[in-house]
């Protein structure tokens, strides 16, 4: 693969830079001052091949300087002579195409296909690397680009193998090494189980130690017991002698009120003087008797109020709620009571009234006349009639007295008897009315008769005073007819009114004023007799009602009578008799409960003492054999023993808290048979034995305590098994050191095996190669390069001019090295690409210091190697640029400084 | 006859925790399951224990744990359980031995003699409820096969043999010296009603019927003695269906994972998330996980990007501080090594350069090669001089050797 054009819109310093259409050929010499662009030109190559890196707008350093966008592309002939054109921009983001034929894609930022096949580090770093880099490179730092480009090959993600070898060797051995030399992990951990071995077999002294004092206490905790035993002992004999003997004999005496006091269950609970307590017993006894006859006497009186209660009050009280209600009812009616007999009164006056006022009207009494009819009476049509009859009888009164005076004018023709007819006519007359009504048959002829005679009188008189003697006086006649007619006309109209009633006569034959108010004072008597008699009947209804109620509430009661308002009176009376009654008797009742139980109490207690005194002188006579009064005195005797038993018991018990062990001692002591005689000297010798039996309790305690802190502080020291699990941690961390250890020293080896056999395989080749390229170099001075076996990874020159092989590297010139590296990367890039496109190389400045005659035969190695790939040579010299054009070289001119 | 079976419970054994206080807690946790196992004795008033040897670790008892036992025990007695004890290879029970010097009540029978014992066993009640038959190791090293001195059992009444012996097909036997061997065939042939066995720390029943049974030691020793630990409830009231049930009683679980899958744990939450994951999924199907302390190893494997960050010893004890705390873990150790950055090691083995080389050496070695520049006294830890001994040495230390290459030699400042 080879450049044929190279465009640059802009790419860092480098604008509009175009080497045109005429393909570049396989050796280019980029001549130029310093600055003039030949690095960003290099970069430019790499870029198109490779793409942007970095790949941002801001961080790529060839940024055109001037502002805008990376802008640039490439024409790139195959070596089966395909074109390809490349163009890449460097924007925000990189973008790029490659046009293949008419065949456009989308490149990215990804590398170049036909490059693929050679990493990117490694292009720059080999295929790039500038030879002044290599030549100030010295010492390790020579190892490294030897690593670099020989065992890597180029791989430029590998660490120096040199490096990585060593590291694991140092590593390895400060864990351990075969010698004694510096400071050594492993040894460290065996010397410290060395010393845990040591600190081992002090801890199992340590447990020896614990296991002897554990034993020591258990031997002295015994001796302790021991001695307290002794000491025990001794007290013991001291106290029996001190504190028992005295003791013993006040307990023996104990003993002997015990013997006098025989028997406890004889004396159990009985009184301290017997027969004072069957005194006591039978006066209370007696008390008790009176108090029950003085309860039966009281209860006389209670009982007889119970009993006043009887049934009929109960019944009574039973009904006690609907009575007082009834009663309340029947207080409340007493206006109505009065009322009635207002009533009753007002009814009578008014019949009185009515017979009064009948007596003058009528022939019949008041409770004769119809009082429909009477009622029926129009007062007012009666007033009418009776003011026209007034008129009428007045105007005959007149048309009279003008008669008379034209009587009296003939007065002395006229019979005296002139009014005796129309008197008899008239009395006739009325006869027969009255009688028709009143009187009977009889009187009604009479009064017929009588009547007739008038008539018969008054014709005679007609007769006479028709006469035709004075005209005058027959008009008044005639007048005189005429209103007498009238008169009586009005008064029959009168009467017509009245017809229905039984009217006396007069009344009706002379009717007055008088006839009308009559009338109408009846008819008012009529009605308010008949409004009080409603009123009254209401009233008396409503009062045989209470009456009924009053049946039905308390018919079962004797003794009511039936006038409710009595009725209530006495029902009133009796119920609270009723009440005060069953108040009565609820007192008494509970005063007859409180009298019977003070009456069971007192038979109860009246039946326990007499069961006492029974109790009592039987258990006396049981102590008498029989015998009350022998009993009674036996009993005293043994009573006041044991009084004075337990006073002693108690004296003993205060001045002894333990006088039940005690009493045990002196029991076993006696039951051993020991002796009760006190022997002074014995006392004493036990009383010095127990003193040397504290000293040594003492002593012995001390010692307990003493062993238990030694214990206690073997105890925090390190046990045996502590240490061994220290001991088994230590063996633990010291074997995964070792083999740790081993493994680095083991890895070290493998990459070491590794180099070996890449070397083996890879680098004659190589290194063939290189020799040959600097054997054509120094003119064959140098035929031969090769790698040393010494480990540390040297070239080594050889060649017939040169005696023995002789290491790269100080004192050979730096000319002769950097021939060696160009010789080696000239092999190596062979190698590299072998399998694909051969890739350009770029040479910067890389024969500056070389002679005149090996930069010669360099370019015309240079020139020879251009035929299998493309070279792109550095340089701001124009003699070089000059020697290299002159071998075919096309020359590219950066005249100015960027 | 009810019954709880116990054996290796390995009192004062020597923890090799990474701090006293650990090792400290250790020691107490031997004490401890002994004591939780005969408390269950007392509350499911069985009517023997029976612990199948090695009831401690060496000759040298501390005094403290002699104390301890011996007051154990007495709290056994006083709950009128009597207690069958046949020694084994770390307790054996000639005269002169720790396990014959021991001041055992009279309610533990110490069967210290390889000649069978045939003791009674009896109920609650005083009535006898069944024989246990039992023989000792009587040395540190007892190479005969024992089962087959114990007599043919007879009788109505439950018969239970008692050993430490190696059964030779026995899971995670090798792990064990070979003492006192025996053959599964014969033990089962040989009538009894059930096998209480000692000796393999594996808890595991080699056969039901007869049930023959090792119920494990009673608290895990090491890393390698992982899973819940403790005895065997055995009831042989119905001889025709005889119960075994296990009871955990060792209150420290050892536990160790490997947690692979690492690619996206690229900060030290996710690296903990991803623990926790594996560690939780180990932990969904255990019965007995609730009421442990744990002890755990973590080992990471494989790709990840914080392989340079774990590395370093600080880091790992970091992460193994916090995940301490995560798990509710008296120790956590996390180990890393073969962990190596983010990349495909049979990519890497198929490089044209010297990495690719040196991953195909490890190849080589692991298919039983030889590691040529390399001497045996170059190397620490190699017992033998012979070339087999020093190429199965190599082999042996090869675990994650292709990501420790791959770490060392993948320069991190390449781009």
């Amino acid at each position: 693969m080879e450049f044929e054009r190279l465009r640059i819109g802009a790419f860092g310093g480098l604008r509009d830079f175009d080497t045109g259409e005429e393909p570049l050929p396989r050796l280019v010499v980029v001549h130029g001052p310093n600055e003039a662009g030949k690095t960003t030109l290099f970069s430019f190559l790499t870029s198109v091949l490779y793409g942007f890196y970095p790949a941002s707008r801001d961080g790529n350093p060839f940024t055109p300087w001037g502002g805008g966008n990376i802008d640039c592309g490439a024409v790139l002939r195959l070596a089966d002579g395909e074109r390809w054109e490349v163009h890449r921009r460097l924007m925000g983001s990189p973008s790029g195409s490659l046009t293949r034929g008419t065949t456009q894609s989308d490149l990215r930022n990804h590398t170049l296909p036909c490059a693929e096949h050679v990493p990117r580090t490694v292009f720059r770093e080999v295929f790039a690397l500038t030879l002044s880099e290599l030549a100030h490179l010295e010492g390790e730092s020579w190892a490294r680009v030897q690593d670099r480009l020989v065992l890597g090959m180029g791989s430029s993600d590998l660490a120096s193998l040199r490096q990585v070898v060593q590291d694991l060797e140092r590593d390895a051995g400060r864990l351990w090494r075969p010698n004694r030399m510096g400071h050594q992990r492993i040894r460290d951990l065996r010397d410290q189980s060395r010393e845990l071995r040591i600190r081992r077999g002090e801890a199992a002294e340590v447990d020896r130690h614990m296991r002897e004092k554990a034993a020591e206490r258990a031997r002295l905790r015994g001796e302790l017991v021991e001695a307290r035993k002794e000491r025990q002992a001794c007290k013991q004999y001291v106290d029996r002698y001190r504190a028992l003997v005295p003791l013993r004999i006040q307990l023996e005496r104990l003993d002997g009120l015990l013997e006098d006091v025989g028997p406890e269950d004889d004396l159990a609970h009985l009184p301290s003087d017997p027969k004072e307590a069957l005194d006591e017993l039978a006066d209370d006894a007696a008390k008790l008797a009176r108090h029950i006859e003085e309860i039966e006497a009281e209860t006389e009186e209670p009982t007889e109020r119970v009993e006043a209660f009887g049934p009929e009050q109960k019944l009574l009280l039973d009904k006690a709620g609907r009575l007082r209600e009834w009663i309340a009812t029947v207080t409340s009616m007493e206006p109505t009571r009065v009322r009635v007999g207002q009533l009753e009164q007002e009814l009578r006056d008014l019949e009185r009234r009515g017979e009064s006022a009948s007596r003058e009207l009528f022939h019949a009494t008041w409770g004769e006349v119809d009082k429909e009819i009477l009622n029926s009476v129009s007062i007012g049509d009666l007033r009418m009639a009776l003011a026209m009859y007034r008129e009428y009888v007045e105007e005959r009164r007149i048309a009279l007295e003008a008669v008379r005076t034209e009587a009296e004018r003939k007065e002395s023709a006229l019979p005296f008897h002139k009014h005796l007819g129309p008197a008899l006519l008239v009395a006739g007359v009325a006869l027969v009315a009255g009688s028709s009504v009143f009187l009977g048959a009889p009187l009604t002829i009479f009064g017929a008769v009588l009547a007739g005679i008038g008539a018969a009188l008054v014709g005679v008189m007609i007769f006479f005073q028709r006469r035709p003697a004075d005209r005058s006086a027959e008009m008044a006649k005639e007048r005189l007819t005429r209103a007498s007619d009238a008169e009586e006309g009005a008064r029959e109209e009168v009467a017509k009114k009245v017809i229905a009633l039984p009217m006396r006569g007069p009344i009706v034959e002379r009717p007055t004023d008088d006839l009308a108010n009559h009338l109408e004072r009846l008819q008012d008597v009529d009605s308010q007799t008949q409004d009080r008699t409603q009123l009254l009947a209401q009233l008396k209804g409503e009062l045989d009602g209470a009456g009924a109620q009053l049946q039905e509430i308390a018919g079962d009661l004797e003794g009511l009578p039936p006038d409710p308002a009595q009725a209530a009176h006495i029902l009133d009376g009796r119920i609270r008799e009723a009440e005060r009654a069953k108040e009565s008797a609820r007192g008494a009742r509970r005063e007859l409960e409180r009298l019977a139980r003070d009456r069971a109490r007192s038979e109860d207690e009246l039946g326990r003492i007499q069961s006492n005194v029974t109790l009592l002188e039987g258990r006396l006579r049981d102590i008498g054999k029989g015998d009350l009064e022998r009993g009674i005195r036996l009993a005293r005797v043994r009573l006041e023993a044991r009084e004075r038993a337990d006073q002693l018991r108690e004296e003993l018990e205060f001045s002894h808290d333990d006088l039940d062990e005690i009493r045990e001692k002196i029991r076993i002591a006696e039951d051993a048979g020991e002796d009760w005689a006190i022997d002074e000297d014995a006392i004493e010798k036990r009383k010095a034995r127990e003193e040397e039996m504290v000293l040594l309790i003492e002593e012995l305690g001390r010692r307990v305590e003493s062993v238990e802190r030694d214990l206690g502080d073997l105890g925090s020291k390190a046990t045996v098994d502590a240490v061994d699990g220290e001991m088994a941690a230590l063996g633990e961390r010291l074997a995964e050191a070792v083999e740790e250890r081993d493994r680095l020293w083991v890895l070290a080896a493998i990459l070491r095996e590794a180099e070996r056999r890449f070397r083996f395989e890879h680098q004659p080749d190589i290194l063939r190669a290189a020799g040959t390229h600097l054997k054509t170099i120094t003119d064959e001075r140098y035929d031969r390069l090769f790698l040393g076996d010494d480990g540390e990874g040297a070239f080594l020159l050889q060649g017939p001019g040169y005696a023995g092989p002789k290491q790269v590297g100080e004192p050979i010139s730096r000319g002769t090295r950097e021939q060696v590296y160009l010789a080696v990367r000239l092999a190596i890039v062979d190698f590299l690409d072998g399998g694909g496109e051969r890739l350009p190389m770029f040479m910067d400045e890389a024969f500056v210091h070389w002679d005149g005659e090996r930069r010669e035969r360099t370019f015309d190695l240079l020139a020879a190697a251009s035929a299998n790939r493309q070279l792109f040579v550095f340089t701001c010299h124009d003699a070089i640029a000059a020697s290299l054009h002159e071998r075919g070289a096309l020359r590219l001119n950066l005249e100015t400084r960027l | 006859m009810r019954f709880l079976h116990l054996a290796d419970v390995h009192l004062d054994t020597p923890f090799a925790g990474r701090t006293e206080a650990l090792r400290l807690r250790l020691r107490e946790a031997s004490r401890d399951g002994l004591a939780r196992a005969f408390r269950a004795a007392v509350e499911e008033a069985v009517d023997v224990v029976l612990i199948a040897g090695d009831l401690f670790d060496g000759q040298r008892l501390s005094f403290e744990t002699e104390r301890f036992l011996v007051k154990q025990f007495r709290a056994l007695s006083e709950a009128r359980i009597p207690v069958v004890y046949a020694t084994g290879n770390h307790d054996p029970g000639h005269s002169g031995l720790r396990a014959h010097r021991l001041p055992w009540p009279d309610s533990v029978v110490v069967v210290g003699e390889r000649e069978p014992r045939r003791i009674p066993i009896p109920g609650r009640d005083g009535a006898r409820v069944g024989f246990v038959t039992a023989a000792g190791h009587g040395t540190e090293r007892e190479t005969d096969d024992l089962s087959r001195a114990f007599p043919a059992p007879g009788g109505e009444l439950p018969e239970v043999a008692m050993l430490h012996t190696q059964v030779h097909s026995a899971r995670a036997a090798d792990a064990h010296h070979p003492y006192a061997p025996s053959e599964l065939g014969h033990l089962e042939a040989a009538g009894f009603d059930y096998w209480a066995l000692g000796h393999v720390h594996t808890r595991q029943a080699l056969c039901d019927a007869p049930p023959i049974h090792y119920p494990g030691n009673l608290q895990g020793r090491t890393l390698s003695e992982t899973g819940a630990k403790g005895g065997l409830l055995v009831d042989l009231s119905d001889r025709a269906n005889p119960r075994v049930d296990f009871r955990p009683f060792g209150p420290i679980r050892w536990e160790t994972i490997e947690v692979n899958g690492l690619e996206g744990a690229t900060d030290l939450e996710g690296l903990q998330a991803r623990i926790r994951q594996v560690w939780d999924g180990e932990r969904a199907d255990d019965p007995h996980g609730d009421s442990f302390e744990w002890i755990a190893r973590v080992i990471l494997r494989g790709s990840c990007p914080l392989w340079r960050e774990l590395a370093i010893d600080e880091e790992r004890r970091t992460v193994a501080h916090d995940l301490g705390g995560r798990l509710g873990a008296l120790d956590v150790t996390v180990e890393t090594r073969g962990m190596h950055p983010v990349t495909s090691i049979e990519e890497q083995r198929g490089r044209k350069d010297v990495l690719g080389e040196a991953l195909r050496i490890v190849d080589e070695l692991r298919e039983g090669g030889s590691l040529p520049g390399i001497q045996s006294e170059e190397l620490a830890g190699l017992d033998g001089d012979g070339r087999q001994d020093q190429d199965a040495y190599i082999r042996s230390l090869l675990d994650g050797a292709e990501g420790d290459i791959l770490s060392r030699l993948l320069d991190p400042s390449a781009g």
